[in-house]
């Protein structure tokens, strides 16, 4: 139904993990431009580990990432970065001992120092919640306020491609609202974003394409509303509509 | 002092159990430049804190990058390890003979409200106060300092907006170890110089970043101040030999009644 976009990020063939056992096998997978992309899975099915090896967090030790036809190679994160990768890890992930200004100053860590404070400006005009808490210590905010704390220290830098790792862990119904719109606000900027999501339903219902994980391959890939409605991927991963919710 | 090795513990999360002997290092130097070199005061200030400073980035190159974020236990062993052997490679070295730096302040005092203080005393409280008030401001106005900052609060926080940890960490190794030189070389003009005088000043350095909180900067420098108030107190009004037990009577009490130190965050595990 829709047009073939581009690929902005290639994998192929893709093998990580953390020591002599990879997590992430031979996993091939071309990821659109512009669209948002949720790779789902049980529980140690490697999704985590796949981000963390796209934004060089992990050894990778077989196959190749390609990001805008260049290859990342061994590049540190930092330089991921640079090239334009972002990336939110799972869990409260700022300097909780940091206002929320400092917070945001050092998102711009990668920025010329000119560049620097356009660049506050224009996610604070994204996230208008962040400056009505500017002197607060980002320790204090509530969860949904410090995630979109780290995506905003992450847009900072502009990237193209946004990586999150389980965006709403921890947080409640009204926060898990905030976070999904803005994720869908954030795509329809141009950013293409792929994310790891256990709260499979909201993250489905904002996503273009949907990748199925199990034991660190792929094993279902299509359109999010397609792969919701796939009846393996109910009973596997949704558990029922309850249980869905219960997450 | 304290100071740097709650730094390093900070960002590095390594506690650096040769920091005394780099204190040591610092008093060395300072001996030879002076006694040799006939270098004066300030020179010979300035010119031991960069040694020393750059002797901690090849301490951090050569084995505390390999360890960071790894065993904690490792990581104790490696600098007790560099500790005995810079001590002892100084013991064969210039012998345990006692030496005394004369710098061309050795004899001058000031009159204070009728009190005579040795003018390097004066000096040495002062070097500390200004290494600690540049210490707070890089930390707190400058980009570099806030990663320090940072990389100590949340090291996945600062992989996330584009921090090199190993950059950063060079840097806060070579400033924590910078500064247990600059304390040799302001002490070593009113101390006596030897091998083993960073042995005794590690463990009361480890007391006072116990009390201040560990990875807590201004908690350590509070805690020195307070520590060498009260150790005075002591001295002049009970046996002189219960001075050295102050630090470590306290360090108990501390982890006894408030093991997070005076502004401790707690300990993360």
């Amino acid at each position: 139904m829709t047009e073939p976009r581009p690929t902005i990020l290639d994998l192929r063939e893709v093998t990580a993990g953390y020591g002599d056992e990879p997590v992430v096998v031979g996993f091939s997978h071309r990821v659109p431009a512009a669209a948002i992309t949720t790779l789902v899975g049980p529980n140690g099915a490697g999704k985590s580990t796949l981000l963390r090896a796209i934004y060089g967090l992990v050894v990778q030790v077989g196959g190749r990432i390609v990001f805008e036809d260049e290859e990342l190679g061994d590049l540190p994160p930092a330089a991921r970065l640079r090239r334009g990768i972002g990336f939110v890890p799972q869990g409260r992930c700022n300097f909780p001992l940091m206002t929320v200004c400092e917070n945001l100053q050092l998102g711009t860590y990668t920025l010329a120092r000119a560049e620097a404070t356009r660049a506050v400006e224009r996610v604070l005009a994204l996230f208008p919640v962040l400056r009505a808490r500017w002197r607060v210590l980002a320790g204090n905010l509530s969860g949904g306020e410090q995630q979109l704390l780290e995506m905003a220290m992450v847009l900072e830098t502009a990237p193209r491609l946004l990586l999150l790792d389980e965006p709403s862990l921890g947080l409640s119904p009204a926060n898990l609202d905030q976070v999904f719109d803005t994720i869908a606000d954030i795509r329809r900027r141009g950013v293409t974003v792929v994310m790891v999501e256990q709260n499979v339903e909201a993250a489905l219902a904002i996503s273009d394409t949907a990748v199925v994980m199990d034991l660190g391959r792929k094993v279902l890939e299509g359109p999010a509303h397609a792969v919701m409605e796939d009846p393996r991927v109910r009973a596997v991963y949704l558990g029922g509509t309850a249980a869905g919710e219960s997450r | 002092m304290a100071m740097g090795l709650s730094l390093i513990f900070g960002v590095l999360e390594i506690v650096n159990f040769a920091h005394g002997e780099f204190y040591m290092l610092g008093a060395m130097i300072a001996y030879f430049l002076v006694a040799r070199l006939h270098v004066g005061y300030w020179p010979m200030i300035a010119g031991v804190t960069l040694a020393v400073a750059a002797l901690g980035v090849v301490l951090y190159e050569a084995l505390l990058a390999s360890v960071r974020g790894r065993s904690f236990e490792r990581s104790i062993l490696l600098t007790l390890g560099v500790s005995m052997v810079l001590q002892n490679g100084a013991i064969a070295l210039w012998t345990t003979t006692p030496r005394m730096v004369e710098t061309e302040y050795a004899y001058t005092n000031v009159t204070a409200g009728g009190i005579r203080i040795p003018l390097l005393r004066v000096f040495a409280l002062a070097l500390a106060a200004a290494a600690f008030a540049a210490l707070f401001t890089v930390l707190h106005r400058t980009r570099i300092g806030k990663a320090m900052r940072g990389l100590a609060q949340n090291p996945d926080a600062a992989l996330m907006v584009g921090i090199d940890p190993r950059a950063v960490s060079r840097l806060a190794g070579a400033i924590g170890i910078g500064l247990a030189g600059l304390a040799g070389a302001a002490l070593a003009p009113i101390y006596s110089v030897h091998p083993t005088m960073g042995f005794a000043f590690v463990f009361k350095a480890f007391a006072v970043i116990i009390v201040g909180g560990l990875g807590d900067v201004r908690g350590a420098a509070i805690a020195a101040v307070a520590l060498g108030v009260v150790e005075s107190f002591v001295a002049g009004f009970f046996p002189l030999i219960l001075v050295d037990a102050v630090a470590f009577v306290a360090m108990i009490l501390f982890l006894l009644f408030r093991p997070a130190g005076l502004f401790g965050r707690g300990v993360r595990v």
